[in-house]
C-alpha cells in the first residue's frame, strides 16, 4: 500500500519534470531538467 | 516542419539522452541483484534455499543459497556462514573456496556463502566503494560483489529511532538491518530478523553442532585477528588457538560478552545450544583510515595510510607496507576452521567433522585464492 | 687421555655452573603443589588456554573465572592469569576497580593460608596497557614464580619487577610453550 503511494508521488513528480523540460527554452535548462528526470525515472522503475 | 519549434526539438533530444542514461545506469544497478555463480565441487550433495527452512522468506531478497556436503561416515554437523556482513569479503571468499573444493567425508558441512543476501545488492553510501572486486585466477579474473554491512533499505525501510532486538537489547536504529544483531530472529519481524530466524531454523533442522560465522574488521578495531567464542566453546577455542599459534598464525581469544545480545556467537549458543564461534581478520578497506577504496585495496590489501598508522602504534594488528592481502585473510579463516575441527575431534570425537579437498592455508597464502577457484565462464 | 678427561671435567663443570646460575634462589621446578586454582586478573580469555595447558600437563586444576577466597579451600597453589580485557570485564559485569578488589582479596586470603602464587601473562603485547600494568605491578610482587610470553615483556616490564625481588621469571616464545615450565613447576 505504502509502496504504491511512494510510486504515485514519484510518478507525479516525473510528469512534472517532463512538462518542465518541454517548457524550457534554453538548452542548458533542458539538460538540467533531463538529468533530474533521470534520477526520478530510475527511482520509479528500479526500486520496487 | 516549422511548426515544431527548436526548443521542443532539443527537449526531445535531451529526453532521448535521459532514456540512454537510464538504460545504462539501470542495467548496471540491476547487476547488483545478480549474485555471482558459484561452481560447487563434485562433492556437493544438496543445494537448498534458506527459504526451504523458513518458507515466508521465499521470493524475498533475504532468500539465499545453502550448500550441503554430506559425508559417508557418521559425525557432527558444521555450519559455515559467509557474508553475514557483505562488506567483509574474506567471509564470502572462504565460503566460496570451500564450496568449490571440498568433498564431505565425515559428518555434514553446511555452507551459506551470502548469509545476508540483501546486503549484497547495494553498496554503503558515501564510501566510494567499488561495486565489485576482482580475484585473479589462472584463467582470468573472477568478479565478486562488495556489498554493505546492512540489509538494503529498499528491502527494509524505514529504520526505527531505537531498535530493540529479539534478544531484548537496545541498539541504535540502523542496527535493525545488521544480521549479526538480529539473532535469534523473529518469524514476523523485519526482513533481517526473518533471515536470522531462518538461520536458527536451519541450525535446528539440520541439527548443527558447531556454527562458524566468518567476519572481517578494520585494523583499528580492538577485536581483530580473533576467535570470539561462546562460553560453551571455550575449551575448543583455546585448543584451536594453540594449534593456530603452532602453525604461525598469531590470533587472540575473546569471550563472547554475556550482556551483548543478538550476535551469532551469543544467541546460537544460548538458543540453539550449539558451539558458536566468530572469526575476525583485518581488512583495510573496511576501516576509517584507508586511502582510496578500490578492488586492489580489498584483494592486495596494501594501504600506505594503514602502514603509517601501524608505525605510529595506532592499530591492533601490525600492518606493513606489504599489506594484508585477501589470500592471507582467507588462509587465516581456513586455518582457524581446520584448527577448530581438530579441537572438536579431540573434545567430542563422535561429533567430529572431516572433509577432503580443502586447500592448505599455506598454499592459499602463497598462490592466492584464485588458484583454487573455478575458472570464470 | 688426561687432556680429554680435563676437557670433559671442565665442560661438565661449566654446564653445572650454567645450570645453577638461574637457581640462585630462583628455583623454577617442583616448587608448587597440586591441586591448583586457576583464575584471571582482568577477566581475560587466556585463562581458558591455561586451563587447557594444565589439562595437557596432567595437573589437577580447577578453573574459576571469578574465584573468591572460598574457592581456595583445599587448594595448594593459586594461578593468576594476568591481563585486563574490557570485553571480559563488561561480560562479567565488573569494572577494573571491582576486579582489583576481588583479586587482592583472593591473594590476601591465599597468603594467609600459605598458598603460593604463580602468575602467568600470555596475551603478549596486545594484553598490556595502563590498566593491566597497574594491576600486574601490584600482583606480581607477591608471586613465587612468573611465566610470560616474550612479546608481552618486550619493554622489560616483567623483568624490572621480578629482578630486584629475586622472583624467578620464565620467558617463552609462544603460548603453547607455557605447558613445559608449567608442568615442571609442579611436584
Ligand atoms: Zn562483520
Amino acid at each position: 500500500m505504502l509502496r504504491i503511494f511512494y510510486h504515485l508521488i514519484v510518478l507525479y513528480l516525473s510528469f512534472h519534470l517532463l512538462w518542465h523540460l518541454f517548457r524550457q527554452k534554453k538548452p542548458w535548462s533542458q539538460a538540467g531538467a533531463a538529468l533530474v528526470l533521470t534520477l526520478f525515472l530510475l527511482r520509479l522503475f528500479l526500486i520496487k | 516542419m516549422n511548426r515544431i519549434k527548436a526548443p521542443a526539438l532539443s527537449a526531445a533530444f535531451f529526453l532521448f539522452l535521459t532514456g540512454i542514461l537510464c538504460y545504462f545506469s539501470g542495467r548496471s544497478f540491476r547487476t547488483m541483484h545478480r549474485s555471482e555463480t558459484v561452481f560447487p565441487s563434485v562433492g556437493l550433495t544438496d543445494t537448498h534455499q534458506l527459504s526451504d527452512y523458513f518458507p515466508p522468506l521465499k521470493n524475498t531478497h533475504g532468500d539465499t543459497e545453502v550448500y550441503i556436503f554430506r559425508g559417508m561416515e557418521k559425525g557432527g554437523n558444521l555450519l559455515v556462514l559467509g557474508g553475514t556482513h557483505p562488506n567483509e569479503p574474506a567471509g564470502l571468499m572462504t565460503a566460496v573456496l570451500l564450496i568449490e573444493n571440498i568433498r564431505g567425508k565425515r559428518g555434514n558441512v553446511i555452507i551459506v556463502p551470502r548469509a545476508n543476501s540483501s546486503g549484497f545488492t547495494h553498496s554503503d553510501p558515501q564510501e566510494g566503494n567499488p561495486q565489485r572486486f576482482e580475484v585473479p585466477t589462472p584463467a582470468g579474473p573472477r568478479l565478486f560483489r562488495l556489498g554493505s554491512r546492512l540489509t538494503n533499505p529498499v528491502d527494509q525501510w524505514p529504520d526505527p529511532a531505537i531498535y530493540i532486538n529479539p534478544a531484548g537489547q537496545k541498539l541504535s536504529g540502523n542496527e535493525v538491518r545488521n544480521l549479526n544483531r538480529c539473532y535469534p530472529g523473529r518469524a514476523n519481524g523485519f526482513l533481517t530478523e526473518r533471515i536470522a530466524f531462518a538461520i536458527m531454523e536451519l541450525i535446528r533442522r539440520e541439527r548443527v553442532d558447531i556454527g562458524i560465522d566468518l567476519h572481517e574488521s578494520a585494523p583499528e578495531y580492538p577485536v581483530i585477528n580473533a576467535i570470539v567464542f561462546h562460553e560453551n566453546s571455550s575449551e575448543l577455542a583455546a585448543l584451536a588457538l594453540l594449534e593456530l599459534q603452532a602453525e604461525g598464525f598469531d590470533i587472540r581469544l575473546e569471550a563472547s560478552p554475556v550482556n551483548l545480545r543478538g550476535l551469532s556467537h551469543r544467541e546460537w549458543g544460548d538458543h540453539a545450544g550449539i558451539k558458536a564461534i566468530l572469526l575476525e581478520t583485518p581488512n583495510a578497506s573496511h576501516g576509517r583510515l584507508k586511502g582510496k577504496p578500490s578492488s586492489s585495496l580489498i584483494v592486495d590489501g596494501k594501504d600506505k595510510f594503514y602502514a603509517k598508522a601501524s608505525r605510529l602504534g595506532w592499530l591492533f594488528v601490525p600492518y606493513g607496507e606489504e599489506g594484508i592481502p585477501l589470500s592471507l585473510r582467507v588462509a587465516r579463516h581456513l586455518a582457524a576452521l581446520k584448527a577448530l575441527l581438530g579441537g572438536l575431534a579431540e573434545l567430542e570425537p563422535e561429533k567430529a567433522v572431516e572433509f577432503e579437498g580443502m586447500p592448505l592455508p599455506s598454499e592459499v597464502q602463497k598462490k592466492g585464492v584464485g588458484a583454487f577457484l573455478h575458472p570464470p565462464t | 687421555m688426561k687432556k680429554k678427561c680435563m676437557v670433559s671435567a671442565i665442560l661438565i663443570g661449566f654446564s653445572w655452573a650454567l645450570l645453577t646460575i638461574p637457581a640462585r634462589g630462583q628455583e623454577t621446578a617442583g616448587i608448587f603443589e597440586q591441586p591448583l586454582l586457576i583464575t584471571s586478573a582482568g577477566q581475560n580469555a587466556e585463562v581458558q588456554i591455561v586451563a587447557v595447558l594444565a589439562k595437557r600437563a596432567g595437573l589437577n586444576y580447577t578453573l574459576s573465572k571469578q574465584a573468591t577466597a572460598a574457592d581456595l579451600e583445599n587448594m595448594k597453589t593459586l594461578v593468576l592469569v594476568l591481563g585486563a580485557s574490557l570485553k571480559g570485564l563488561g561480560a562479567a559485569g565488573l569494572d577494573m576497580d571491582k576486579e582489583r578488589e576481588r583479586v587482592m582479596a583472593l591473594i590476601t586470603a591465599a597468603q594467609k593460608a600459605q598458598v603460593p602464587l604463580l602468575c602467568l601473562h600470555l596475551g603478549g603485547e596486545t594484553r598490556r596497557g595502563p590498566q593491566t600494568d597497574d594491576l600486574i605491578a601490584e600482583v606480581l610482587l607477591l608471586a613465587k614464580m612468573v611465566i610470560v610470553v616474550k612479546s608481552g615483556n618486550g619493554d622489560g616490564f616483567f623483568t624490572k619487577l621480578c629482578q630486584p625481588r629475586n622472583i624467578p621469571l620464565v620467558e617463552v616464545e609462544k603460548t603453547a610453550d607455557v605447558q613445559i615450565p608449567l608442568q615442571k613447576a609442579f611436584k
